[in-house]
């Protein structure tokens, strides 16, 4: 946790939707329909320099001279889906612990003293597909930190105190993990979409936690962190040729090696629709998810996808803002998307939240537009809207040198072409009101929805069960097994 | 051997020159309306911000009428007199922008981040609504459940969300800032189509008003536009009215318990007075706060999260207003280990130790890397320029005071520290709160 918390508490408060009005035009202004703009300038991307270095480790580059920082990623085929069945959260602990529990030389603390010294920082995680180890200096301190974040890729310690702080932070969360009820809905809805018994899906509890060992963690590194498993990327203030000489001279002589990393575990979701109701008395408001599995980055129905999913419910101009929030005055927050993953399937997601008693009225708000998004073609208007919006914000994707790279680089480590994304951008142009349609009754499930509810249901104003069976939620957080030690656990 | 020394000092100075954040090439113009112009061009990416900052935040608002510069920020979305319903948002998604605006205790702003070609569009668009809001019951109504929504998803839900909203009004004894800009629920439920009527007519005028843009484009070319679309609209008839209220000085440490709800694990607030924006003691101040809490060798997370283990979070810093600020240390108990006593007694020793010791030249040092790294990455975007350069002109009234901001945290010594420390953080002008979950 860091300082921003405090601040964020007393954070101004945001935005809102627009309304009708008919009045006169104003004399000094001109309608803006009148207004005139030059066409927007070609979009320049900047080429990275890539090679690879004898031992396997791809290494790609990226100078940029407009601020006087250098920063750069390790990202090592990985994941949590590697996670063992009884040893969830082994991955995400050795992301941590890979950081925080030092180099060789150097125990966490000492590098967090050294590095702030530079305002530098070296930091590790490993998410669901991926590992990375990532730094970012200003330019002057370039070689001190690299030699440091080389030790970290190469060669991290595992110190035990340090698996003990993470082990006790990470069953401190699974003690808070109710506390938010927004935090409910969105994992219990990703749970049972994904399936519990999936690593898509599963829950990390108590006795996973106390079961992992610092030999697991640095089994666990060993096994993923090595050159040929590791794709290397620095952009920056830097000279290409200096750059290169650097890395070769860093990483040239790690020579470890182990068997290629086999495919993520296969994903097989089965559908769970149903109404589901997380009890929460003390709050005033239902916390809600709907939807059901999505599809795949490069699912040729993909980009139609997009656009459907934006014209629900993406941003203020959607349908469903529109409905639930300018004209219902329902919600200050929903929104839908067709979520779609580079290998295994994201979600199709509507969430929001709204006062206790309009919690079943809104819900069946949102099934009612997705009713009329299957039933009738979308208008031109808001189909150009929707392509323009992906259109004309190319710029932002490539307005940075860590986006550009970024991208790059994650297109070729889940093996999408490089060009994908002027793939997905023609798509876009294509995309057609029929498409919409057709696309919109195929994939969008209304009787398939999974519904999940986090709230206060004796102030809901109509019952849930109005919606469908309710299947109650068990949120309760299983005590750890008698060997386990520490606070023990409780429920809710 | 002196000469190695001074040649080691004169190259870090020059290292030091060169990672620096760019300075900016600032223009200011003000129309005869008293609307401020201020023009940053860099045409290194595609992508321009522009920004209009209204001087007039939730202090500003009287008695009984808490929330309502946030509920009018939320009525400017809600149509003008050439854009109807959502269309403000639909122009700025079409040219494939951003576009948001927020309100604080001091100020409310309007942004989006555009590709260049449509800044015109997006200036006529800030100045359409400046002109002619819509403002009638059965808009505000609407706009008031979903502002209610928003109180209770951001503050009556969440862990803690009720802290900040407590703590403010036991912290000012009767300046403004004591309450959020959220408001209250029973404030809101009062708010008329004549009230947002009048704060309309008395705070979004142009003589309240500042447009900033950075980035991609032509300075004369926007200066016309500013001329032709905000320089028609009428100056207000009367002054802008501005808070005259003073804090009075503290005299004794106030200390009190607070039963929240929601709050899952017990949490602990020393909070002080400090000046508000502008007041050279505050460079100084920061530094103490960012060697108390910022990262996680700092003091208070080496003491409190990693030794003693009385915490799972310790955090300190300022919160810089307008008007009388805070300085502020934060705790939430690891009940594991520690109680909120302990949390106390860790950030009082922080506290001690600081006063009474001061701090070394390497965490000066280190606290001013820190800074100029922050000020660096501030500058990364054409939106965090036009945040420094708006805050700036309306806040300090000082347009180019981000190109001399990092000289100033540079200048800061061990002893301003020590001298600042002991000036503020004194128990006398102490306000300390301990924040239990309500009992359910």
């Amino acid at each position: 946790m860091n300082r921003r918390w405090f601040l964020a508490m007393a954070a101004g408060a945001g935005i809102a939707a627009a309304q009708q009005a008919t009045l006169p035009t104003i004399p000094h202004l001109p309608d803006y329909r009148t207004l005139k703009f030059p066409a927007l300038k070609a979009v320049q991307i900047p080429k990275p320099e890539s090679f690879t270095l004898p031992n396997g480790m791809k290494v790609f580059l990226l100078e940029n001279h407009e601020l006087p920082l250098v920063s750069g990623f390790a990202l090592a085929r990985t994941g949590n889906l590697f996670d063992p069945p009884a040893k969830r959260g082994l991955a995400d602990l050795t992301g941590t612990v890979l950081r925080t529990g030092g180099t060789k030389t150097l125990s966490g603390d000492q590098v967090d003293e050294t590095l702030e010294n530079m305002a530098a920082s070296v930091e590790s995680n490993i998410g669901e597909s991926r590992g990375t180890v990532s730094f970012s200096c200003l330019a002057e301190n370039t070689g001190d930190v690299m030699a440091i974040f080389r030790d970290f890729v190469t060669s991290a310690e595992f110190r035990q105190d340090k698996v003990d702080l993470a082990r006790m932070q990470l069953r401190s969360g699974i003690a808070r993990r109710n506390d938010d009820p927004s935090g409910i809905a969105s994992r219990e809805f990703t749970n049972i979409l994904y399936g519990r018994d999936s690593p898509y899906g599963w829950e990390i509890e108590y006795e996973h936690v106390d079961r992992i060992e610092r030999k697991d963690l640095v089994e666990f590194y060993r096994r993923y962190f090595f050159p040929s498993n590791i794709m290397l990327a620095v952009y920056g203030d830097f000279s290409s040729a200096e750059m290169r000489a650097r890395i070769e001279k860093l990483f040239g002589g790690w020579d470890y090696q182990q068997a290629p990393v086999p495919p993520f575990p296969a994903f097989s979701a089965k559908p769970a629709p149903g109404v589901y109701l997380g009890d929460r008395s003390d709050v005033n408001q239902t916390f809600f998810e709907i939807g059901h599995i999505g599809g795949l980055l490069n699912d040729k129905d993909y980009p139609a996808l997009q656009v459907a999913g934006n014209i629900l419910g993406s941003g203020f101009t959607s349908r469903l803002m529109r409905r639930v929030r300018t004209e219902l005055g329902y919600a200050y927050n929903i929104g839908a998307s067709w979520g779609a993953g580079y290998l295994s399937p994201g979600l199709f997601e509507i969430s929001g939240s709204t006062k206790s008693k309009t919690t079943v009225e809104t819900i069946r708000t949102v099934q009612q537009e997705l009713e009329k998004l299957r039933a009738t073609e979308v208008t031109a208007e808001e189909l150009q809207t929707a392509k323009d919006a992906v259109e004309n914000s190319f710029v932002f994707f490539f307005d940075t040198p860590a986006r550009t790279l970024n991208r790059l680089v994650l297109y070729q480590y889940y093996g999408y072409p490089a060009d994908f994304i002027f793939q997905y951008q023609k798509a876009i142009g294509q995309v057609t009101r029929a498409d919409v349609l057709r696309v919109a009754r195929k994939y969008l499930r209304p009787e398939n929805l999974t519904i999940v509810a986090v709230g206060n249901p004796k102030e809901f104003g109509a019952p849930l069960s109005a919606l469908g069976r309710v299947q109650p939620l068990d949120l309760t957080i299983p005590e750890a097994p008698a060997r386990a030690t520490g606070e023990g656990a409780k429920s809710q | 051997m002196r000469y190695p020394i001074l040649f080691a000092a004169v190259a870090a100075c020059l290292c030091l020159a060169q990672d620096k954040p760019q300075i900016l090439d600032i223009k200011t113009s003000k129309l005869p309306n008293g609307l401020e112009l201020v023009l940053s061009e860099d045409h290194s990416r595609p992508v321009v911000n522009l920004q209009v900052w209204y001087h007039v935040g939730s202090k500003d608002e009287r008695a009984g009428r808490t929330g309502f510069a946030h509920l009018f920020e939320h009525m400017m979305f809600r149509g003008s007199r050439n854009l109807g319903p959502e269309e403000h948002f639909r122009l700025v998604n079409r040219a494939g922008g951003n576009v948001n605006a927020y309100t604080t205790f001091d100020q409310t702003v309007y942004w989006e981040t555009i590709p260049p070609n449509y800044l015109e569009q997006m200036m006529w668009a800030e100045s359409d609504r400046m002109s002619s809001l819509v403002i009638n019951k059965e808009i505000l109504d609407k706009e008031r459940e979903v502002v209610k929504e928003e109180r209770r998803m951001r503050y009556d839900n969440p862990p803690y969300g009720l802290l900040m909203e407590r703590l403010l009004d036991n912290f000012y004894q009767v300046y403004p800032y004591k309450h959020m800009p959220i408001g209250s629920m029973d404030d809101l439920n009062k708010a008329s189509a004549a009230d947002v009527q009048q704060f309309f007519d008395t705070f979004y005028v142009p003589n309240n008003a500042t447009v900033v843009v950075v980035g991609d484009f032509d300075s004369k070319q926007a200066a016309a536009w500013a001329a032709k679309y905000f320089g028609p609209i009428p100056r207000s008839k009367n002054p802008v009215p501005r808070v005259t209220v003073k804090e009075p000085a503290q005299a004794a440490l106030r200390s009190l318990d607070a039963a929240l709800p929601n709050a899952p694990i017990p949490a602990v607030a020393k909070t002080y007075h400090i000046p508000g924006a502008g007041d050279p003691d505050l460079y100084a101040l920061e530094i103490a706060s960012t060697i108390l809490s910022s990262g996680q060798s700092s003091r208070l997370y080496r003491k409190l999260v990693y030794q003693d283990q009385t915490a799972v979070a310790a955090e300190g810093g300022t919160m810089n207003f307008e008007g009388p600020s805070m300085f502020y240390l934060f705790g939430i108990v690891n009940q594991a280990k520690g109680d909120a006593k302990a949390v106390e007694k860790g950030l009082q020793d922080a506290v001690n130790e600081l006063n009474a010791e001061g701090v070394s030249a390497e965490e000066l040092e280190k606290a001013k890397s820190q800074t100029l790294r922050t000020l660096i990455l501030k500058s990364q975007t054409m939106q965090g320029r036009g945040d420094s350069i708006g805050y700036g002109a309306v806040i300090l009234n000082d347009p180019r005071r981000v190109n001399s901001e990092l000289e100033k945290y540079q200048k800061v010594t061990a002893a301003d520290v020590l001298r600042v420390a002991k000036k503020y953080l004194a128990q006398s002008n102490e306000t300390r709160m301990i924040f239990t979950g309500e009992k359910k």
